[in-house]
């Protein structure tokens, strides 16, 4: 019986000095009450300075093929941390205007910081005229966007969906 | 070997390789799930939020005692759980037994499950559009409860839009063996509490 109380006081004791140990070494060496507490939040400065608008339109080109349009887009990255798309396409509408069309990425792109390069994305017209489309450009008019993109940012990869019901991107 | 010391063995054994293993218990990841622009990782005994893979958060010294504490707590309940289920012949190996395998991970998902719905109000207080920009945070940190995170547009860029991006909150399987360990030393625990019931003599007639 005493063998066994005093086995009960001793896994008491040593449950006791495994929480008490190593939070008062822990305390001693933080130095201060605040440093113990206190968790530290360490941001890289390239993420710090981030800015979605980094990613810059320097020139757009197209060529027409029946009611394909394939745009060529110069893009630079004007920002701290690697960017780019691994996949891009979804739905491009104008309700002013009855056009409708679908877009998508020709090949993913990366861009490291002050890179630039020429992007191939290719619109497929379902409704609407070609002189529906220069209006639309012309009178910087909204458009609706909806879809789906992998955002590349440095290594990692942000797969997104998109729904976007009044923009004016011109 | 009684019935409720080999589930007490197995129990313990489980809990002890758990213990040892490092791991997250719980895991938000936040984009694709190989390459994560955002990853929490939260255990009894471990804590870890990475952005763009970049630690962002280093747990203070208090949480790092207190992960220790509890690690080793988890180590020693399980060698004690092992020891007195192999000690069979002395009548004091049923006080190494014990059930600390299945209060930590019980303890853990409450924690995460109350710290998911609190996260919200308490951003909130920081940020107080938060609920506007993010309507499904709360969501989000559920674990299971959603796989996407909304982002509402317009307060951030004035664009008339939402984006949804991918997020998951989920206990890993280092949990789920944890959570296994514990219901086999609880089996063990009632088998036992049945057979210490049937060994006593049965209680005396009451008086006249």
């Amino acid at each position: 019986m005493n063998s066994e109380k005093a086995l009960v006081w001793s896994l008491r004791i040593i449950t006791i000095t495994i929480v008490l140990v190593p939070l008062v070494y822990y305390y001693f060496v933080s130095g201060s009450l605040l440093n113990f507490i206190m968790p530290s939040l360490t941001i890289p400065p390239s993420i710090r300075s981030f800015n979605p608008g980094s990613l810059r339109i320097t020139s757009v080109d197209y060529s027409v093929a029946g009611n394909t349009y394939l745009l060529s887009i110069g893009v630079y990255n004007a920002g701290s941390m690697g960017i780019g798309l691994k996949e891009a396409s979804g739905i491009i509408s104008a309700p002013s205007l009855n056009i409708r069309g679908r877009f998508s990425l020709q090949s993913p792109f990366f861009l490291e910081p002050n890179e630039e390069e020429r992007i191939g994305i290719t619109f497929l017209l379902e409704s609407g005229t070609e002189s529906d489309l220069a209006t639309l450009v012309s009178q910087r008019l909204p458009v609706e966007i909806s879809g789906g993109a992998t955002l590349v940012l440095d290594s990692a990869e942000l797969p997104l969906n998109v729904s976007i019901s009044s923009w004016s991107p011109w | 070997m009684e019935k409720f010391r080999i589930l007490y063995l197995i129990g313990g054994i489980l809990f002890l390789i758990v213990s040892l293993i490092s791991g997250a218990w719980w895991e938000l990841i936040g984009g694709g799930a190989s390459k994560p622009v955002l990853y929490v990782g939260f255990s009894p005994f471990d804590f870890k939020a990475e952005l763009l893979g970049s630690q962002i958060i280093k747990a203070s010294p208090l949480m790092t005692a207190l992960f220790l504490s509890e690690r080793l707590l988890a180590i020693f309940g399980s060698v004690t759980i092992i020891a007195g289920s192999l000690l069979r012949g002395k009548t004091w190996s049923r006080r190494l037994l014990n059930l600390k395998p299945l209060t930590t991970p019980i303890g853990f998902g409450a924690i995460i499950l109350i710290g998911a719905i609190l996260a919200v109000p308490l951003v909130k207080l920081l940020y107080p559009y938060i609920d506007q920009v993010l309507p499904d945070l709360r969501e989000a940190l559920i674990p299971y409860a959603s796989r996407y995170l909304t982002i509402n547009l317009y307060l951030i860029t004035h664009i008339n839009g939402s984006i949804k991006v991918r997020i998951v909150s989920q206990f890993t399987i280092n949990f789920w063996l944890a959570l296994v360990a514990g219901a086999l030393c609880l089996a063990g625990a009632i088998i036992r509490r049945r057979e210490t019931r049937t060994e006593l003599p049965p209680p005396p007639p009451p008086p006249a």
